[in-house]
């Protein structure tokens, strides 16, 4: 499962998909909104999204980590719009009948997430806000 | 016609998401965002860093594209 959402994302719900007979492990990626970043508190984020190819882009991701890893599941949900400190903003989860596949391919994922899938992020400040731009900025 | 669209801060500079492009004959994609440098100069300092996409895809610079393509423009990614 692949999607771009404007609600809170309800993971334990959602990993339910991919808890199947079949798998042994679950490993989970949550992406959290810190309340400060470059040493300035933050107040709250906005997320934007080139919605098609993002959905294309994490399809992608997806596909790749089911033809490398033996898995059994795989799910990425990333939420837009404003995001209060302390919510998720992406959720990734994947199950494999051993857990070593699992928590490769979830760092696979979430790793290639923030290079390749666009999205960006504006954070808010007290005196102002600020996109930020690339990986790791 | 091409059909540009521009996000995050690129956007807030051109002052608009979506910009169309009337064209004869194939543009390169590097062709296209020097179209935009002219009508919008502040771009220009995006142009050694911006991203770029033909119909959802990555493109190179040199890539053509026709009237009917989307081309987008946007800075590195900050998803996740």
């Amino acid at each position: 499962m692949i999607a771009l959402v404007k609600e809170e994302i309800r993971s334990h719900e959602l990993i339910q998909q991919i808890v199947v007979p079949e798998a042994g492990a679950l490993v989970t990626f949550d992406g959290i909104v810190r309340n400060h970043a470059r040493g300035r508190k933050v107040q709250y984020l906005e997320y934007e999204s080139y919605g098609s190819m993002a959905k294309r882009e994490m399809e992608e991701i997806r596909a790749e980590a089911i033809e490398r890893w033996p898995l059994t599941g795989l799910l990425i949900v990333h939420r837009l719009g404003r995001l209060e400190i302390g919510e998720s903003s992406v959720f990734i989860a994947v199950s494999a009948a051993h857990r070593g596949d699992a928590f490769e391919a979830c760092r696979y994922a979430i790793d290639t997430l923030k290079q390749t899938v666009p999205i960006w992020k504006k954070e808010y400040y007290d005196d102002g806000e600020v996109w930020i731009e690339g990986y790791g900025a | 016609m091409i059909q540009v669209r521009l996000f995050a801060s690129l956007k807030d500079i051109a002052g608009t998401d979506r910009i169309e492009l009337e064209t004869e004959g194939p543009l390169r994609v590097r062709d296209v965002f020097e179209r935009l440098v002219r009508q919008h100069p502040e771009l220009e300092r995006y142009s050694t860093v911006v991203q770029r996409a033909v119909n959802e895809e990555y493109s190179s610079w040199e890539k053509e594209v026709v009237s009917g393509d989307e081309v987008a423009f946007f800075p590195p990614v900050s998803g996740g």
